[in-house]
């Protein structure tokens, strides 16, 4: 088993449910929903490797701006609540061409920072 | 923002309308308004609005699936966050097409991964279906690659050479699978079932026939064995006379009893004539009460056959109601503002022979039409649903018990007042505690290590301090509190006396309701109650009556019962100490019955038509005969 995509069985069957919306869906909300925020990071991150291993060299700083965009997302995310520690410190380190993607669940929003010569928006 | 994202804010939570009040509904989702509206006014104030910004536009088709459980299945949010994420940043990076071609490279790339991995552990049907579904991202890539423009096209021309044998070994692999798979299981023994072939021509055996049953018989027939011979004993004779006797006895014993019954109440009426009833009448209430109930059960479907002796069933029945109510109303004299449930026109259908019976038959006429004029023909009976006015309310306000029963409120009032003093108290400990737990969370940080950029830092949540102390926040939690009385006062008085009903006036409705469905021909088919106003946890401490029989039911449940039984932190008092949620009307419990419709039902000629026999001549006239 892919060291990345090591996992407990149950939570791949919830994880495909939300990814490809297969005809037989549970009628209950899922309870483990941390771990399969997780998961769905790194299946992201699976894809992009198995991306840079094919593509030659010279597009390899593109896909990795990519990882590191869904790595941050991983961090500030994690256990479903942001944490304002971890988020300062993102937000101090913003530079050009960062990106940050934020999940505000209990007010069912999400909210993207965009780094880009030193100002920062919210779209 | 980390409070935004922990803390469930009520006002901007669905709400449902249970029992005219707004209860937390946690099955819907909540408005956004706080992100949107508050913090984007704050960052726009700080700041200014960019044009730069691209707008995108994304196609949900998500579902909601819901079967049977307290909240449905919804595709995960932060699946669609990362995915608008991610498609924005690269259309901002690399412009909208070129954007929107890596986007799409990268979700089908991250599908095909998956699929190479786990595969092999799906079921045939989900792999065939997620197969597919790899399959048509793949087309379409190839279809945007032929039909794009210039840059798009070499962008994509590019990642398809490196890619695209990946794409399609993938699938080709996976459908392999699911093949050989199906292959298998057709040709495996669950399956596949041997069809023979059918012998050309028949075996010696076979043109034989078996005989298995007759066989014996029929050799026993060929060997000439006697069966059993005739016994010459003489058959016993049975005292037929006393044996015939017993079966007609059971019969009968039933309906001589009855008429033994109705006879001692006719000699009791004209031995009392109108002297005026001795004794308590509380007493001769029950005690009638008693004797119609005990006589309807002993009745029970006998004389359904027999329109005479229906008749004179109804007549006994009426006789001894026209005593008890007359004991009833002069003990409760609030009765005669209330109509009774019967009609006098409804007894003209009764066929009686004798003349003395038609005369006891006036009579009975004669008090209900009384009654009637008494009470200046109201529509309304002690039976109608609890409002204003209703009887409920007048003998609460006005009658020897009202100062009972007043005090019988306040008890319930000052017990309502000291919970929700209770209450409050538990809820400002419970707050207090969950602002303490916010707080330390806020000062308090993850425990995590770093390592490589793809399996990422190592965070053990179970040992987390922090995210022990969130999960403890989550889970704190009060009870509701439901007022015991409905907020209408006619109601929460009709509650009242339901509770310290006087037993005389119990056993009178309980028999005229007994009466009133015995003989009614059609029942109202309302939905079962909900729940019984004696099977309340709040109010067991204040029950002194039995509430047997006709009580107050409830057609919607309460609070209490229902999911909305306890809430989550942060909340306020108001949604938790909510009003009462009932919708009280009066039910009989043993027949199932809503009572307000009473006084409509009330019929007597289901049985009391002449029945023509099926072989006679007249068998036409059955239908004229009946209305």
């Amino acid at each position: 088993m892919d060291p990345l995509l090591a996992v407990d069985p149950g939570v791949v069957e919830l994880c495909i449910n939300h990814i490809a919306l297969p005809p037989k869906l549970p009628g209950r909300s899922d309870t483990r929903t941390d771990e399969v925020d997780d998961f769905l990071i790194r299946y992201l991150l699976r894809g992009i490797k198995s991306i840079t291993q094919l593509v030659s060299p010279d597009q390899f700083q593109l896909w990795d701006k990519l990882r590191i965009v869904i790595q941050d997302a991983r961090e500030l995310n994690r256990g479903g609540i942001i944490e304002s520690g971890r988020l300062l410190r993102q937000l101090q380190a913003l530079g050009d061409g960062k990106f940050l993607i934020l999940k505000v669940s209990e007010q069912n929003a999400g909210v993207l920072i965009r780094g880009d010569f030193g100002y920062v928006q919210q779209s | 923002m980390e409070s935004a994202s922990a803390e469930q804010i009520k006002r901007f939570a669905a709400q449902a309308s249970k029992g005219g009040s707004a209860a937390f509904e946690s099955r819907e989702t909540a408005d956004p308004a706080m992100i949107m509206h508050m913090l984007g006014s704050l960052l726009e104030a700080l700041g200014s609005k960019s044009d730069k910004t691209p707008c995108l536009r994304k196609r949900v088709k998500d579902e909601v699936q819901w079967a049977n459980s307290l909240n449905p299945w919804r595709r995960s949010p932060f699946w669609l966050i990362l995915r608008v994420g991610l498609s924005t940043f690269l259309a901002q990076k690399h412009g909208g097409e070129k954007g929107r071609a890596y986007y799409k490279t990268l979700l089908a790339a991250a599908l095909a991964t998956f699929l190479r991995i786990f595969g092999p552990d799906l079921d045939p049907e989900t792999a065939a279906f997620v197969n597919a579904k790899l399959a048509r991202r793949v087309a379409k890539l190839e279809n945007e690659r032929t039909n794009a423009d210039g840059e798009v096209s070499a962008v994509l021309g590019v990642l398809f050479g490196k890619l695209g044998p990946f794409f399609l070994q993938t699938l080709e692999t996976r459908r392999k699978s699911i093949e050989e798979n199906w292959r298998a299981f057709k040709n495996s023994s669950q399956v596949k079932r041997p069809i023979g072939f059918l012998p050309k021509y028949a075996r010696d055996y076979e043109t034989k026939p078996a005989l298995t049953s007759s066989h014996p018989y029929l050799q026993a027939v060929m060997l000439w064995r006697p069966l059993r011979a005739p016994n010459p004993e003489v058959v016993q004779s049975v005292a037929s006379a006393m044996a015939t006797s017993a079966r007609f006895h059971v019969f009968a014993s039933g309906y001589f009893d009855l008429a033994r019954t109705e006879q001692h109440y006719e000699a009791r009426r004209r031995d009392q004539s109108d002297v005026q009833l001795v004794g308590s009448q509380k007493k001769n209430c029950i005690r009638l009460a008693g004797e119609i109930e005990t006589y309807l059960d002993q009745v029970r479907g006998l004389y359904n056959e027999n329109h005479e002796q229906y008749s004179i069933c109804v007549l006994t029945v009426m006789e001894l109601w026209v005593e008890m109510d007359r004991s009833a109303t002069a003990e409760y004299s609030p009765l005669l503002k209330f109509n009774t449930v019967f009609r006098p026109e409804s007894l003209d259908v009764l066929t009686l022979p004798r003349l003395v019976d038609m005369q006891r038959l006036q009579t009975i006429q004669a008090y209900i039409q009384q009654r009637d004029r008494k009470c200046n023909s109201s529509a309304q009976t002690i039976f109608d649903d609890p409002s204003p006015g209703c009887f409920a309310e007048v003998y609460f306000d006005d009658s020897k018990h009202s100062q009972k029963l007043e005090s019988l409120m306040k008890e319930i009032e000052d017990f309502a007042q000291k919970t929700r003093l209770e209450k409050e108290s538990e809820l400002k400990t419970l707050s207090a505690e969950y602002e303490k737990l916010q707080t330390q969370i806020a000062q308090s940080a993850c425990t995590y290590s770093n390592s490589d950029g793809y399996v990422g830092a190592v965070h053990d949540r179970k040992r987390c301090h922090k995210c022990y102390l969130g999960r403890k926040a989550h889970r704190l939690k009060i009870d509701l509190f439901e007022y015991p009385t409905p907020a209408d006062s006619s109601e929460a008085k009709a509650v009242i006396f339901e509770l310290q009903c006087p037993e005389a006036y119990a056993k009178y409705r309980n028999a005229t309701f007994k009466i009133a469905s015995r003989f009614a021909s059609a029942h109202n088919t309302q939905a079962a109650p909900k729940v019984l106003l004696k099977d309340l946890f709040d109010l067991q401490r204040f029950k002194r009556a039995s509430m047997e029989g006709v009580s107050l039911a409830s057609h919607s449940k309460s609070f209490i019962a229902t999911h909305y039984e306890s809430v989550r932190l942060p909340t306020t008092l108001s949604k938790v100490c909510v009003r009462n949620g009932l919708k009280l009307g009066y039910y009989e419990q043993g027949s199932g019955i809503w009572t307000k419709d009473a006084r409509l039902l009330v019929r007597f000629h289901e049985f009391c038509f002449l029945r023509i026999p099926q072989e006679s001549p007249f068998r036409g006239l059955q239908n004229m005969a009946r209305s």
